[in-house]
């Protein structure tokens, strides 16, 4: 592409959601983000990429001013995001239908009698009426092919249904950006898959995506962006998913991947690891002989694990 | 990442079955296992409540607004009925709406019947003697202080009154709560003008009760299927119910912060709304005028035999 069109598409760009400097601590003590600034841009598909407890999801809860930074600043769409702005009733309706939030908990999400209340929950508390937000919850129960669903209690829906009524109580709102923590865990292969697909469905749709996740098997569906965290709640890289992920010493400092040995006949050998998958095996990296008291050896290779193994 | 050093004991197998191949003393279940099948039971209970709702019988058809309407106007004219015969009569009604509406007759006499005794039986009996309510004695049980003790005529009538009316009364709502989903029953109430906030903390309470319960059961198999000799001590299974009702309420906090959270996400402000019901039909309204000339009758065929 010419630099003149490199330019263009620049100036196109849409800052939606910008956090300057912030700082977050559980009980005043315990932190969860250290001075992370970071911007996601109208149309793109950001992933956070980071260990347990690195401070993805709290980012997440700030993104969707659910939590609100003790130091730092957040805006989005232009305007500064804090408890005080969301108590004015216009902002606070305007916000929360243009950001919307899948929780890694489903069932903490699905809280209403049947499946069809708790889809329509959100359009009718944004002041939608009752015929229009009927028409959508059957327009996003058919388009998540969970109509069978509609009249069912949350208590009789399996992990993935609850998923999928999860993800329909947010999209039948509509939001420009979509926020999901964590939402290939604990999903069967099948409904990862359809979920993957629905994540490249909904950017082609024109929304903007910010995934926290720590599945590198699904970089390639879910983002076209990586920011890493630290174990020390900082981002300490940004950049397209390709480069992040060639960068095995990035992943093993902040514990994205981890040196895996195992035995070939009498010889032990290993090289990083993420995910179950086996990296691009390089056996004559590191090998060790037969009778070690370890079986796991110490010594890395410098295959990328995530990239060789898809 | 560091390495990990396999411990030597972990390599080896535990003592398994007994070698000589005899077979040790059997236990009964704690009282912890008898809460914890009950909790399964509840969720069973439940579960079988919402098949029979949503089942092809007679009362599955009727709106639930009607059906809640009906069973307050029915329980107040049970309660306004004196005569045994009259709420017998309403109770034996109460079975052929049962069959009508397809649901197994033993289990909804067994519903209503185990109860019965146990909450009022054990409350109206004192009231069957001469010491209470004075009278003909028809069964003499003896001397008190020198004074004939014995159940009269007039302490049977005045039991066999209350513990009809009861039954009568915990069959109509065992009728209208087995054959009338939770959510319809919400819809329902929030129809007739119940607080739109008490109805939503109630439908929530009764959602996440189930989440709760699964939470507990799970514990409960965590613990059962490390528990290889018999736990002689009872002092350490209020331990363990101390302890998993205390992790229950950590668990419980954490996830009414998360839902919290997931209604403020979607807009939530204090107000809860909901999608409105559906309009009545035809049947629902005949079904209704039905009840309403009953329940007339009812109280007019009382009145006739009071006199």
């Amino acid at each position: 592409m010419s630099s003149f069109a490199d330019h263009a598409r620049v100036a196109e760009r849409e800052t939606l959601l910008a956090l300057h400097g912030v700082s977050f601590r559980y009980l005043d003590r315990f932190a969860a983000l250290d001075d992370v600034s970071l911007t996601v841009e109208r149309g793109e598909r950001v992933a956070l990429l980071g260990a347990n407890g690195c401070g993805k999801s709290t980012l997440l809860k700030i993104l969707d001013g659910l939590v609100f930074p003790h130091t730092g600043r957040y805006d989005a769409f232009g305007v500064g995001v804090t408890e005080d702005s969301l108590e004015d009733e216009q902002f606070s309706r305007g916000f929360r239908s243009r950001v919307g939030f899948v929780f890694q908990n489903s069932d903490a999400q699905v809280f209403s009698p049947t499946v069809r209340e708790e889809i329509a929950f959100g359009p009718l508390n944004m002041g939608m009426g009752a015929d229009e937000a009927r028409v959508r919850v059957d327009d996003v129960l058919t388009m998540l092919d969970i109509v069978d669903l509609a009249e069912r209690a949350p208590y009789q829906l399996s992990g993935g249904e609850k998923k999928r009524v999860a993800i329909a109580s947010v999209l039948v709102m509509n939001p420009d950006v979509l926020l999901f923590d964590e939402p290939t865990a604990a999903l069967d292969p099948r409904t990862q898959r359809w979920l993957l697909d629905l994540v490249v469905e909904l950017h082609r749709a024109g929304k903007t995506i910010v995934v926290a996740t720590h599945d590198l098997d699904a970089l390639d569906a879910l983002a076209d962006r990586c920011v890493v965290f630290s174990e020390d709640h900082r981002v300490v890289a940004d950049g397209d998913p390709g480069r992040v992920l060639d960068d095995t010493a990035l992943l093993l400092a902040v514990n994205l991947v981890h040196e895996h040995g195992h035995r070939h006949g009498s010889f032990l050998h290993s090289h990083p690891h993420a995910d179950g998958h086996h990296g691009e095996e390089r056996c004559a990296a590191s090998e060790t002989r037969s009778g070690a008291q370890s079986p796991f050896g110490a010594t890395s290779s410098t295959s990328n694990p995530s990239r060789s193994s898809r | 990442m560091t390495a990990t050093a396999t411990p030597d004991w972990l390599t080896r197998p535990e003592l398994g079955l007994c070698p000589c191949g005899c077979i040790g003393r059997r236990r009964k279940g704690s009282f912890v296992e008898k809460t914890m099948t009950g909790a399964a039971g509840v969720l069973r209970a439940a579960m079988l409540s919402d098949d029979t709702a949503t089942g092809p019988g007679l009362l599955q058809r009727v709106d639930a607004r009607v059906k809640v309407l009906a069973l307050l106007a029915s329980l107040v004219t049970a309660g306004l009925v004196h005569h045994v015969a009259v709420l017998a009569a309403m109770y034996v009604v109460t079975l052929a709406l049962a069959v009508a509406s397809r649901l197994s007759l033993s289990f909804f006499v067994k519903r209503v019947w185990l109860f019965v005794p146990i909450f009022t039986g054990v409350v109206v009996l004192p009231a069957t003697l001469n010491l209470v309510t004075p009278g003909h004695v028809v069964v003499p049980l003896g001397t008190w202080f020198g004074q004939p003790v014995g159940v009269t005529a007039q302490g049977l009538t005045s039991a066999g009154l209350i513990v009809t009316r009861v039954a009568t009364s915990i069959s109509l709502v065992v009728l209208v709560t087995l054959t009338t989903s939770w959510s319809r029953l919400l819809a329902a109430l929030r129809a007739l003008f119940v607080p739109r906030v008490f109805v939503a903390v109630l439908g929530m309470s009764y959602r996440y009760l189930f989440h709760l319960l699964d939470a507990v059961t799970d514990m409960y198999t965590a613990r059962k299927a490390r528990t290889v000799t018999r736990d002689r001590d009872v002092a350490s299974s209020r331990r363990y119910v101390a302890a998993s009702a205390g992790a229950l309420f950590g668990k419980a906090q954490a996830l009414s912060e998360e839902v919290h959270f997931a209604m403020l996400a979607r807009g939530y402000t204090g107000d809860a709304r909901t999608i409105s019901n559906t309009r009545l039909r035809v049947r629902d309204m005949v079904f209704a005028l039905a009840v309403l000339a009953a329940l007339i009758v009812t109280i007019g065929g009382d009145r006739v035999l009071v006199r």
